[in-house]
């Protein structure tokens, strides 16, 4: 086809009154022609018109007028109009329609999640590699004041609780400590919790302290959270998240209704990372605690009190559901007890004598009346 | 031939009713975000100026008054300067409390700064987003025209009407609502011909109490007509020249349109652009313009488009006022 004449509606720009002209479409152009048109008819090079097609039968061709600020528009409407605009290579092929756009749609859809399954799963050896290349200490820089501005209200320990905990944590980390040099804080918290932070802060509450029983208990669940602080898991973890929010965010951004929930998908998402940081502070804090000659059955004893503790919340019908291992940060605890088991070993060093337990214990009831021995 | 074209053209017919339809297709409108999404993804978000553009090119395109569609002008490019120039004057703030991170004084006053200065500029940035999609929006090759020399006025004016919004614990927000209908309707024309907004703040408030009476007395069941009812409202108190704007949109309809969203996120989003053109097909296809309204006696005004900086930064701090 060298060329085709049709029917349109003709727009000045100055009036919003519609009128009847003729277009002639060619390679090079069109020609318009009608009494509306001041020439009698004009000829316009495609260069110099805008294509906007409204379906596949209709198109809207703008144009500027020389001398004037206005713009003129032609709306044209025939039979399949895209194609036969492109065959005459004055537009680009249209966007597909009916089965093939369907296909489309597919194939868009199945590279969007490849795409971002990639991103996920690039960021977590990325974030890793940038937080193995901080020092703790450029880390505690930049994360002390952030953390302790939030808890230190909330902190309990005094100077004497906190020589008991560096001593503790310097048995735990051995030729680590004097880089990690952690800061254990004591919270005035009921919840039985303990967490690490950015900055090699360690977090223990005092809902923990009076569930542990023994000793080793303390001392295990704190190598636990050491190993994270050691093996950069919480500004990993922490840098992770941030690229990921920040990806998500920026990839929809007004399309925030595509994804139901993208904090929670990329939640869910992260669990099976943090799952496996979970192990490799199992592992790593059992490892520590074996070289340092300590006791390392604490972190199953723990656990094993832990789970009776719920077993018994179910039996006496409290309002307690046990986490899925899906949906859990943690590993379930059988599995985790299992694994323990076989690696750990009892050891007569406890790590701390019964009278600083006590202390530490005692530390959010009433910590002015302990001298430290 | 070559003659004015009769069927389109609402000149010469007296009490004439304009019908607004949308004619866009789900499918067609997910391809295009699937599209978006992937150059997004691949350019790490730098095409976001650009396939916003794209959704709103497609919704203009689509939304038609008596059978002429709608055209979207605004570009890609200039949202994304628009959007350079406000995440570089939001770094300034960030570097500045990064600079004095160690000044718990300092970092609280950049930060009373930066609060102060988002609530100075959330008048201009609602105005400017309004004049942005308006003056970006044609019409029978016609453009619509936004006057903004009265925003010094229209800024002073809502600053009041926030501090009485905090005082009032909220209950000011029709009228707060109303003010800025006003503000912006009355200020927007098509070429010469002005829009006029005539609700008042104690109308929209007592549509809005008995709204509320109501969702309390049935559980939340009313929800979706107090929506309409409310939409109704501020909708049917528009005109342009001698034509009133109506909406024949039920409050059944709004709870069809809740209903069917449900579907977005039982398939992760992928319904989402099904539901959007769902709710404009039920919105437009209810929206008449009723009156005399005489297309011979308009004239284009001199362009003045004016920058997408208002429509940046509405959009960076979620500022944004219907359209």
């Amino acid at each position: 086809m060298v060329s085709f004449n049709c029917r349109g509606s003709y727009f000045d720009g100055i009036s919003p009154v519609e009128q009847d002209v003729q277009v002639l479409f060619d390679t090079a152009g069109i020609v318009i022609s009608g009494n509306s048109i001041p020439e009698g008819s004009l000829r316009i090079a495609a260069l110099d018109c805008k294509f906007e097609f409204i379906g596949d039968d209709q198109c809207r061709i703008t144009y500027s007028r020389k001398q004037s600020d206005f713009s003129s528009q032609i709306s044209v409407i025939e039979n399949d109009l895209s194609h036969k605009m492109s065959a005459l290579g004055l537009t680009k092929p249209p966007l597909p329609t009916g089965s093939r756009r369907n296909k489309w749609i597919a194939g868009l859809i199945s590279i969007n999640i490849i795409l971002f399954a990639s991103a996920h799963f690039l960021m977590g050896p990325i974030a890793y590699w940038i937080a193995n290349s901080v020092s703790h200490e450029r880390e505690k820089e930049l994360f002390h004041d952030w953390a302790i501005v939030s808890l230190i209200e909330s902190k309990c320990n005094s100077s004497l609780h906190d020589k008991i905990l560096d001593r503790l944590s310097a048995q735990i980390l051995g030729e680590q400590y004097g880089d990690i040099h952690p800061e254990i804080m004591i919270l005035d918290w009921d919840m039985v919790n303990a967490f690490a932070l950015p900055g090699g802060q360690v977090i223990i509450t005092k809902g923990f302290l009076n569930h542990i029983e023994k000793r080793q208990e303390l001392v295990g669940v704190l190598a636990h959270e050491l190993a994270h602080v050691s093996k950069r898991h919480v500004l990993a973890e922490y840098l992770k998240s941030l690229a990921l929010v920040a990806f998500w965010s920026v990839t929809f951004g007004d399309y925030s209704g595509l994804i139901a929930d993208p904090q929670t998908l990329q939640q869910f998402l992260e669990l099976g990372f943090s799952r496996q940081a979970e192990s490799e502070a199992d592992l790593y804090a059992i490892e520590m605690l074996n070289d340092a000659g300590l006791d390392s059955t604490g972190i199953e004893t723990f656990f094993e009190s832990f789970q009776n503790r719920h077993e018994k919340s179910d039996e006496n019908h409290e309002d307690y559901l046990e986490i899925p291992e899906i949906l859990s940060t943690h590993p379930s605890h059988d599995n985790r007890i299992q694994m323990l088991k076989a690696i750990s070993k009892v050891r007569e060093n406890k790590g701390i004598s019964l009278s600083d337990f006590r202390r530490l214990k005692r530390a959010c009831d009433d910590n002015s009346s302990d001298v430290y021995q | 031939m070559n003659e004015l074209n009769l069927e389109h053209n609402p000149t010469f017919m007296q009490d004439y009713k304009l019908s607004f339809s949308f004619t866009g297709k789900g499918a067609d409108l997910l391809l295009i975000m699937m599209l978006n999404l992937f150059l997004s993804i691949i350019t790490l978000g730098l095409y976001y100026p650009w396939a916003r553009t794209n959704v709103r090119r497609f919704l203009w395109r689509n939304t038609n008054l008596n059978g002429v569609p709608f055209e979207y002008t605004g570009t890609g490019a200039e949202l994304f300067i628009s959007f350079i120039q406000v995440i570089l004057a939001y770094a300034v703030f960030i570097g500045l409390t990064f600079a004095f991170k160690d000044s718990v004084g300092m970092t609280a006053l950049i930060n009373a700064c930066l609060l102060l200065t988002i609530f100075i500029l959330a008048p201009y940035m609602i105005m400017g987003s309004f004049a942005y999609k308006a003056t970006r929006t044609k019409h029978r090759g016609l453009s619509m025209h936004f006057d903004r020399s009265n925003r010094v006025g229209f800024a002073s004016g809502m600053y009041w009407r926030f501090i009485a919004l905090y005082f009032t614990f909220g209950i000011y927000t029709p009228w707060l609502t109303n003010y800025i209908n006003k503000g912006l309707i009355n200020e927007t024309s098509f070429g010469d011909l002005k829009f006029k907004y005539s609700g008042r703040g104690s109308g929209l408030f007592e549509i809005q109490l008995v709204n509320v009476i109501f969702i309390i007395l049935t559980l939340g069941l009313f929800l979706p007509w107090a929506a309409i009812r409310t939409l109704r409202y501020q909708i049917e108190h528009s005109s342009v020249d001698d034509a009133q704007f109506k909406v024949g949109m039920t409050g059944m309809d709004m709870l069809k349109v809740g209903l069917f969203s449900l579907l977005i996120p039982i398939t992760v989003g992928i319904a989402y652009p099904f539901v959007r053109c769902y709710t404009f097909r039920k919105f437009y296809d209810s929206l008449t313009l009723e009156g005399e309204l005489d297309f011979t006696k308009i004239r284009a005004m001199k362009p003045s488009q004016g920058t997408a900086l208002g429509e940046a930064s509405s959009d960076f701090f979620d500022l944004e006022f219907g359209f």
